[in-house]
């Protein structure tokens, strides 16, 4: 890193059409959103430089998103709330950009930061269990371990999913979310209602919210579908098709648990 | 959020959602209850093709300056969305509404090649809207089509209710504000058709009847209203610095044929080689000047971006004032990390010094569009390049350091011999045995010289010298190419080379299509209701569709690319008045089978007839 650059960790929501584009063109198209910005951006050496930047997890194609990051290498810094402001007037419709942090000199990236991911889950109307979902995740936490298989491109495992799973919560009603909110001092009106919008209409799918926290380092990663499946498998409940889960990921945190937006200061 | 005409479901188990939602940077939204005329413009073929064509981008943004149009784009659905929409029955929809096409006021369709017809009809059986133009009612969009291949828009005719010949910046206001007036008036679409007619460079097909003699070929061609003219003028821009240019073109989130800034630099060529359609119909060569193409390049790449813009053109080296531009980019542009792209240079010690500068030699290779392997066939095309050209030009693209060479040529071309076959092997090996001779062996580090040559087939072209010419069969093509592969293997360079050849069958039918008369309209449907969409994509196609679809209708194919057409032969698309005359064509036909070159419009002025425009070439002083 040149000296007098600095490192700014960005924290954004993708929502609403942005769920449809996957992790390398939201890349491509941050890219062009920074160059419009006029942020003054630094670039690698070499004979094709690039922006120096680097995410810290993709997200699937059709999940949505409180709680994305990605580190951007920087000249020269304004101020968060210009930074911001900058790059909010030119992101696409569904991506906003929820707060701007400079990093520690020789903070790991954000990549490399990520251990664990907190989701929310819905079923799709329609597609719901048969079993009871709460009674199922109290069922979870109480055992010692539970085996599921995971499978990867390159492979077929074994693993104790009890172990990568911290928090698991079912909320049946409007009164249970909101206890649990406000327990968690999660405000639900931050970003504008635009933004916020998701692309389905949950309708009678609204309830229950399944609540989770799990693993999520690059060895240990636990999609929401898998623990979701894990679930399922105890109750049997069958087969959870791809698109049955309505997911939204709501913030990556470090191994001690710490959101990664903590690991540096506003500026 | 805005809505989605596909469910949540659908397109999360689809290929490439992004395809299908609109969204991007730059895109237009209106209100639609504010707008008079609702146009959905659309290219007949997957978002990443069609999202790469300049002449979208320009009318897109020239429409919707207007505050009575909104403009929206729409294309083929790909093949995995279009079973579910048959399956579903979900109507084809614009990507910025998410609106039914239906219900627009027009679809417009660009055909930039032969091959795309079936999913003309493909886009248009999505749409719920009648295949025959003249099956429509009051209800439906009038379906226009423009493009270069609507320089023979006969085989397609019955699809559409009107076309519009020539470049879209000069007839769509009037047409716009006739179709505003008479649909405030309450006017039929029959009537709007005929008015229509009468505007400079729209066809309508229906207002015009053909008659054929006993052996199949055109007996007469004529209007049956007087609204309609009997010969329709090509539009086109005269002053290339007083017309629309978008300053926001759209930003794709996913990657896309052409991914970068489009700075058109000149319309036409003045080459004239006499296989090259575009080389006829965009005459004469009108150039923008260095000003406008400034001030567009700095808000393009402002509004979307880009790290890449690109010079476009048919012939970019012949644009008068290249070297100031590329300087230019180069000096504003270079430490903002902008690569700038020069696609059709002309290989010489200018471009190389050009191309130096702005590419990375290791990675790029060099073009040679030789087209002919010998001298005798690139004097009959009127190719205006020699193996010295192609020597010199080599030599000092390896001294300055590439090592990967590009040849392009064709097989059938016009009084071709096996001889001619076999020289495309031999310039080949020519080329790498001039790397070898050019760089002594301690410079070579242990790379190899690369020349890869590929071959297509010459298809004739109506508004070309070779518009009389026939065609190779499929198997002739073929035997061409084996008997090309065959040679490159004797070579003494042989490991330096490659060749590579196109899809022959392919090539066959466009042959058809290119030339064809009105009877093909329904051959075209019928291979389409055989199957058949997707055709230019080498995989999707399936001869069969096509060769039951002829014989259903009892089309010889034979009939449209083998015979050689009599010089006083009407042909379907001798109505249309592109400027190049049919005169100057036969003389180039003549002058072609006599081995005679033509000297290119800054050269001399031939006489083509393109001068009736007023403008371009024709009237800068010669040097």
């Amino acid at each position: 890193m040149k000296a007098g650059n600095k490192v700014i960790r960005l924290k954004f929501s993708k929502h609403g059409l942005m769920k449809y584009i996957g992790h390398l063109d939201v890349m491509r198209s941050f890219q062009k959103v920074v160059r419009r910005s006029g942020i003054d951006v630094a670039y690698s050496d070499g004979y094709s430089p690039h922006q120096i930047m680097s995410f810290a997890q993709p997200l699937g194609v059709g999940l949505e998103s409180n709680g994305e990051y990605f580190d951007l290498e920087v000249q020269s810094a304004d101020t968060t709330e210009k930074m911001m402001a900058a790059l909010n007037e030119q992101c696409p419709e569904g991506i906003r950009i929820l707060d701007a942090v400079q990093l520690p000199e020789k903070s790991p990236n954000a990549m490399a930061s990520v251990n664990q991911a907190s989701y929310t889950v819905r079923f799709r109307e329609g597609h719901m269990p048969s079993f009871d979902i709460k009674h199922a995740a109290e069922d979870f936490l109480n055992a010692e371990t539970v085996t599921v298989t995971k499978k990867t491109k390159k492979s077929t495992r074994e693993i104790d999913i009890r172990s990568l799973v911290f928090d698991l919560v079912v909320l049946n009603n409007e009164d249970e979310l909101n206890a649990y909110n406000e327990k968690n001092g999660i405000k639900t009106d931050c970003g504008s209602s635009e933004d916020r919008d998701t692309t389905v209409d949950f309708g009678a799918a609204a309830f229950p919210v399944i609540k989770m926290r799990v693993m999520a380092s690059s060895g240990d990663n636990v999609k929401p579908g898998l623990l979701m499946q894990a679930l399922s498998d105890r109750n049997n409940g069958g087969e959870i098709g791809d698109t049955d889960l309505m997911i939204i990921r709501e913030d990556l945190f470090d191994e001690s648990g710490k959101s990664l937006i903590e690991a540096g200061e506003r500026f | 959020m805005k809505k989605t005409a596909l469910s949540d479901e659908i397109l999360l188990k689809i290929e490439k959602p992004e395809r299908y939602i609109g969204n991007e940077i730059n895109a237009v939204f209106k209100d639609k209850e504010k707008v008079d005329i609702r146009y959905a413009m659309c290219f007949p073929d997957v978002y990443e093709i069609g999202m790469s064509h300049l002449g979208i981008q320009i009318l897109y943004d020239m429409f919707n300056k207007r505050e009575d149009v909104w403009c929206e784009r729409v294309y083929s659905p790909w093949v995995d969305l279009d079973r579910v929409m048959r399956e579903k029955n979900i109507p084809l929809f614009a990507l910025e509404s998410q609106d039914n096409i239906k219900d627009f006021d027009f679809l417009g369709i660009t055909i930039q090649y032969e091959m795309c017809y079936t999913n003309i009809l493909q886009v248009l059986d999505l749409a719920q809207i009648p295949l025959t133009a003249t099956d429509r009612t009051e209800e439906h969009p009038i379906v226009i089509g423009g493009g270069p291949c609507t320089y023979n828009p006969e085989p397609i005719a019955e699809f559409f209710d009107m076309f519009y010949i020539g470049e879209g910046e000069i007839s769509y206001d009037p047409l716009f504000d006739l179709y505003k007036e008479m649909k405030k008036n309450g006017a039929s679409r029959k009537d709007f058709l005929k008015a229509a007619a009468s505007i400079p460079g729209i066809y309508v097909p229906s207002l015009y009847d053909a008659e054929y003699h006993e052996d199949g070929t055109l007996a007469s061609f004529k209007p049956n209203v007087p609204e309609a003219p009997v010969r329709v003028r090509k539009q086109i821009v005269m002053d290339m610095n007083d017309v629309s240019y978008p300053d926001k073109p759209i930003v794709p989130f996913i990657r896309v044929t052409q991914d970068r800034v489009v700075l058109e630099v000149m319309r036409g060529c003045i080459r004239g080689c006499r296989f090259c359609q575009a080389g006829e119909i965009y005459r004469p060569v009108r150039e923008r000047s260095l000003e406008f193409l400034k001030k567009k390049a700095q808000s393009m790449l402002d509004s979307t971006g880009q790290d890449e813009i690109t010079l476009s053109s048919l012939s970019t080296s012949d644009y008068s004032q290249l070297g100031e531009l590329v300087h230019w980019l180069i000096d504003n542009y270079r430490d903002k990390y902008v690569n700038i792209s020069l696609p059709s240079l002309r290989i010489d010690a200018f471009s190389l010094d050009i191309m130096s500068r702005v590419q990375d030699i290791k990675k790029s290779s060099l073009t040679f569009a030789s087209e002919a392997g010998s001298q005798r066939l690139r004097n009959v095309i009127n190719k205006g390049i020699t193996e010295e050209d192609i020597m010199k030009g080599s030599a000092e693209a390896f001294k300055g350091g590439w090592n990967k060479v590009k040849l392009y040529f064709m097989l059938g071309l016009p009084t071709e011999t096996d001889e001619d076959v076999k020289a495309i092997a031999h310039l080949s090996d020519a080329v790498a045995m001039n790397y070898f001779d050019t760089i002594p062996k301690e410079n070579r580090k242990g790379v190899r010289v690369q020349v890869t040559s590929s071959a297509s087939f010459f298809i004739p072209k109506p508004f070309t010298a070779f518009q009389w010419s026939p065609m190779n069969s499929a198997d002739e093509f073929l035997r061409k190419a084996h008997l090309c592969s065959d040679e490159f293997r004797q070579m003494l360079n042989h490991k330096s080379l490659r060749f590579m050849y196109h899809e022959n069958e392919l090539s066959e039918l466009e042959g058809v299509l290119a030339r064809g008369d009105r009877k093909l309209s329904k051959v075209i449907r019928s291979a389409y209701e055989n199957g058949a969409i997707y055709d230019s994509w080498g995989e999707m196609f399936e001869k069969k569709r096509w060769t039951d679809a002829f014989a259903e209708n009892g089309i010889d194919i034979d009939f449209y690319t083998l015979r050689e057409r009599p010089e006083d032969e009407l042909f379907p698309w001798d109505f249309i008045d592109a400027g190049v005359t049919k005169k100057f064509l036969l003389d180039e036909w003549h002058q072609a089978q006599a081995g005679v070159v033509t000297p290119n419009c800054r050269q001399k002025c031939s006489g083509c007839g393109a001068a009736v425009f007023g403008g371009g070439v024709c009237f800068e002083s010669r040097k």
